[in-house]
């Protein structure tokens, strides 16, 4: 593992009222890896990735980005920066073609006069989210439909690669798989370390410890608003990791 | 091909990959595909064929069908600025109001210039630089309120049926102080018998533009950032928001595009009509939304086409044409226009439906 | 499929058209085209039975059509379908004097005779008479009733609709001018109202409000005449403030026979409707006619049962 981290939350505090939703809270992922976030109900995990990928912003502490002290203002400056989100209820316009949604806000224009007027290039952008879905290995059974006529985990499939798309960094996860079957979780995890594999790091949230044990690389866990453990894949266990989010132990622990 | 498909609004043209988990296309779904698509333009053609089979030397003569075509040009232009607002998820009821207040203020202005007195009858003698004047001053106030309306359907968050009622009893209301009620009856001969009722190589100009603006406003929406835009925002404003899309301006500039097509109505409803008709277009919004929802564009958003609306507006027209030239009693028009409206919704249903089948 | 669905279509259209081509065959020469101002109007709806009934008599073939709204967008697409027909004469309440111009003539330059029919146009070159009423007798008649009611003293509003309905604005004027012949008479002037006797109603209970003592309404139609009896309900002075109303529709017929108006000025629009018609035959018949017929208008007093219900506009044709 790379020593570097790729994006971290050094001592982060956010409060809503007398509420401490995270409570210097600590964070780590590395460059090419998944990382599972989990944490009981409360822990804070929601707010951590609203910060970390620019939908909020700490009362305190800072956010590193290959080392550097960066500040993420809105969710496009993070996503300038490299770092995306594909959010629970996907954020996919239903009745737009998977290759429009892909290049929504980022479309290609035709060259010269006519794109200058807004023409926009379909061809070609329905030639790159091939390739994109091709180097992903998603499969469409229509690229033309809306993606509304195609299945939830062709969905989400959809929404993972427009994120993979454009942050070449981090791509922040909120329990991708929790709408699905059996057979469209499997393609959609397979999907994600698809997206590891082209180098883009992947922070997944999710209740599910089987499958966090199955996918992650690494596990950092939240407990009302602070990191308590960081478990190593080879270290992990389902008992270790309710333990660990659910123990009294005020210490931060390391499996390793 | 393709295209022409998108246009009715079926995208789907490429083969399926058979996979596990995909459904296939069931009949059910075929059907309303094919009925989202084509069944209004079969409905449109079998309306025609039954009046001109009963009728051939009256329904059929180039007089009424030319009528005919006038009679949509000046809708068609108002439902075109419609489809673009219910394709973002909106509505616009303001449009016959603001038809109104655009020509009156356009009318005004051009009096004002040539120097004739308010309440001149007749023609006046403006030149083009008097109707261009004109023009300007229709466009300008029609896309001011559509900016309006837009304004505070995007950062007050009114909702646009409120907002649109609001402004429809505004501009009507203005239209009636600035003119004390009454009608200018002055405007440039010009503007009558070169636009109302002057011909471009046989064609009535009224119908020319409105086919321009019909086509450009097909290519804008289907060929442009813009148009794909306006569908995105319709079909999820949010998520059209988080990739970047700068959501207030598009439903601003949206409404004012609306808008400036009512202004242009405006004027070719004076030039129609040698006056301003502060009492009438009085349903015009209520017959834009059904000539666009007959044409297939949803009125909850993101689905929607121009060729659909230009086939939703002759319908209405050419049932009207029908029944009095068969001598139907008035009132059966209303009903059969009413069942058909009803029609058309229920379509739009079962489209939505079949949608959210995955 | 697709073939299957469309026969079941194709025979549904083929006997629709087999249905309308087999109504019967119109003579080219006695068509007649009656276009009335709005649809679902007492008044037009009477002038249309006047006409049928006196078709009938004279052998005509008469259509009747109407838009849904009294606006010249409204009616213009009637009249073109109308000129696509050809009829030999085409009877029209123009609902605009301007707007209507140019399809009237387009109408008559098609071969129809025109006929303009309760109300007129700016250009009359192209039409072979006009049916009217004279409004502004009408509304000297109800200033004159006004008075005789009044004694001769009190405050007195006009309720009618916006400028430039000419018939409305010829009743109003003269109204107005007949006053002035009664120096006892305060004139508040007119408050307008489009065919809403719920705005008319407010304009009368918003008038007492201001001024207490007023002691007559005159609507010009009777719509505005609903509305000020509704309003003057509301107040509490039925009865006291009179109501004299022009047109003697259903509603207003029995108002004036329980007391809440005191008299009406009532046209005869089955009479214009006849007097379209015998027009109609007599062009026809390329027999001369006159430029214009007046068709007559008549004080209904409080009382004269007879009368109201001989002068009552009856939509059903009875």
């Amino acid at each position: 593992m790379s020593s570097m981290p790729l994006l971290e939350a050094r001592n982060v505090r956010r409060r809503f009222g007398q509420v401490h939703a995270l409570d210097g809270v600590n964070f780590t992922v590395y460059p090419g890896e998944i990382c599972a976030l989990i944490g009981d109900n409360g822990a804070g995990k929601s707010t951590l990735v609203k910060i970390l990928s620019g939908a909020d912003r700490p009362d305190e502490g800072s956010i590193l980005l290959e080392g550097r002290e960066v500040s993420l203002a809105t969710p496009l400056a993070a996503q300038e920066l490299g770092i995306a989100t594909v959010y629970q209820d996907l954020a996919l316009a239903p009745d737009l073609a998977a290759s429009d949604n892909l290049f929504l806000g980022r479309e290609i224009m035709l060259p010269g006069v006519l794109g200058r007027l807004g023409f926009l290039n379909r061809r070609e952008m329905r030639r790159r989210a091939a390739q994109q879905f091709a180097r992903l290995s998603v499969r469409l059974r229509s690229p033309g439909v809306p993606v509304s006529a195609l299945s939830g985990g062709q969905r989400q499939s959809v929404a993972i690669a427009r994120a993979a798309m454009w942050a070449d960094k981090v791509i922040f996860m909120d329990e991708p798989t929790a709408a699905l079957g059996v057979m469209q979780t499997g393609r959609v995890l397979d999907l994600i370390r698809q997206v590891r594999d082209q180098g883009i790091a992947v922070v997944l949230i999710s209740h599910n410890m089987s499958q966090v044990i199955e996918i992650a690389d690494r596990v950092e866990v939240l407990r009302l608003g602070k990191r308590v453990a960081r478990i190593d894949r080879a270290a992990a266990s389902i008992e270790g990791l309710v333990a660990a989010m659910t123990s009294a132990s005020a210490q931060e622990e390391t499996l390793q | 091909m393709n295209r022409m498909k998108s246009f009715f609004g079926r995208a789907d043209a490429e083969p399926r990959l058979a996979l596990e988990d995909d459904p296939t296309q069931t009949p059910r779904e075929r059907l309303s595909r094919f009925i989202g698509g084509g069944w209004i333009l079969i409905l449109l053609l079998a309306l025609v064929a039954v009046f001109w089979i009963s009728r051939p030397a009256q329904f059929g003569s180039a007089y009424n069908l030319t009528m005919l075509a006038v009679n949509a040009a000046i809708l068609l232009v108002l439902s075109v600025g419609q489809t673009f607002v219910i394709v973002s998820a909106g509505i616009d009821l303001s449009l016959g109001a603001v038809l109104v207040f655009s020509s009156v203020v356009s009318a005004q202005a051009m009096l004002w210039i040539t120097g004739s007195p308010a309440g001149t009858f007749g023609t006046t003698p403006g030149g083009w630089d008097v109707v261009g004047v004109g023009l300007v001053v229709a466009l300008a106030s029609g896309a001011a309120w559509g900016a309006f309306n837009g304004l505070l359907v995007a950062l007050a968050r009114i909702p646009p049926l409120i907002v649109t009622l609001g402004s429809l009893g505004m501009a009507l209301g203005l239209a009636q102080i600035l003119t004390g009620g009454v009608d200018v009856r002055a405007v440039p001969d010009l503007l009558v018998t070169q636009i109302g009722t002057g011909t471009l190589f046989g064609i009535p100009m009224l119908v020319v533009i409105a086919c321009v603006v019909a086509i450009v406003a097909a290519v804008v929406l289907h060929l442009t950032r813009f148009g794909l835009h306006a569908f995105a925002v319709g079909s999820n404003a949010e998520a059209a928001r988080r990739s970047g899309v700068r959501l207030r301006l598009r439903v601003i500039t949206i409404y004012a595009l609306s808008g400036m097509l009512a202004g242009l109505a405006a004027t070719m409803s004076i030039a129609r009509f040698s006056t301003t008709t502060i009492n009438g277009h009085a349903m015009d919004n209520l017959s834009t939304i059904s000539a666009v929802v007959l044409g297939g564009t949803s009125l909850f958003g993101g689905i929607g086409s121009i060729i659909g609306t230009v086939i939703g507006v002759f319908i209405p027209i050419v049932l009207l044409n029908g029944f009095v030239i068969l001598g139907i009693p008035p009132f059966w028009q209303t009903v059969a226009m009413g069942a058909v409206l009803i029609l058309a919704v229920w379509i739009d249903q079962l489209k939505r439906r079949t949608r959210q089948g995955s | 499929m697709v073939r299957n669905k469309c026969r079941p279509i194709l025979a549904v259209m083929a006997a629709a058209a087999g249905l309308a081509t087999a109504m019967p065959g119109m003579a080219a020469d006695k068509t007649v085209a009656m276009v009335l101002g709005v649809k679902g109007s007492p008044f037009y709806q009477a002038l249309a039975c006047g006409a049928q009934a006196k078709a009938r008599e004279l052998g005509l073939d008469l259509t009747v059509s109407a838009p849904d709204q009294f606006a010249a967008d409204s009616q213009i697409p009637v009249v073109n379908a109308v000129a696509a027909t050809r009829p030999a004469v085409a009877a029209v309440v123009p609902t605009d004097m301007q707007a209507l111009v140019e399809p009237l003539r387009q109408l008559n330059g098609r071969g129809t005779h025109v006929i303009t029919v309760d109300q007129t146009v700016s250009d009359l070159s192209f039409v072979k008479t006009q049916i009217l009423t004279d409004n502004t007798a009408g509304g000297r008649m109800a200033a004159d009733a006004m008075n005789a009611l009044l004694a001769g003293k009190g405050k007195v509003l006009t309720i009618t609709q916006p400028p430039g309905s000419a018939a409305q604005d010829a009743r109003e004027a003269g109204f107005r001018n007949e006053l002035k012949k009664f120096p006892g008479i305060s004139y508040l002037g007119p408050q307008y109202q489009s065919d809403d006797p719920q705005k008319a109603a407010e304009i009368v209970t918003s008038t007492l409000s201001a001024h207490p003592d007023l002691a007559g309404v005159f609507s010009t139609n009777d719509q505005g005449a609903i509305g000020a009896i509704t309003g003057l309900r509301q107040a509490g002075v039925t009865g006291k403030v009179k109501v004299v109303a022009y047109d003697a529709a259903t509603a207003e017929v029995n108002a004036l026979k329980n007391g809440s108006i005191q008299a009406l000025i009532a046209q005869n629009p089955r009479q214009e409707g006849e007097a379209a018609m015998s027009a109609a035959a007599a062009l026809i018949a390329d027999k001369p006619v006159q430029k214009i017929t007046l068709t007559e208008i008549v004080t209904i007093k409080a009382g004269d049962t007879a009368a109201a219900d001989k002068y009552e506009y009856r939509a059903n044709c009875n």
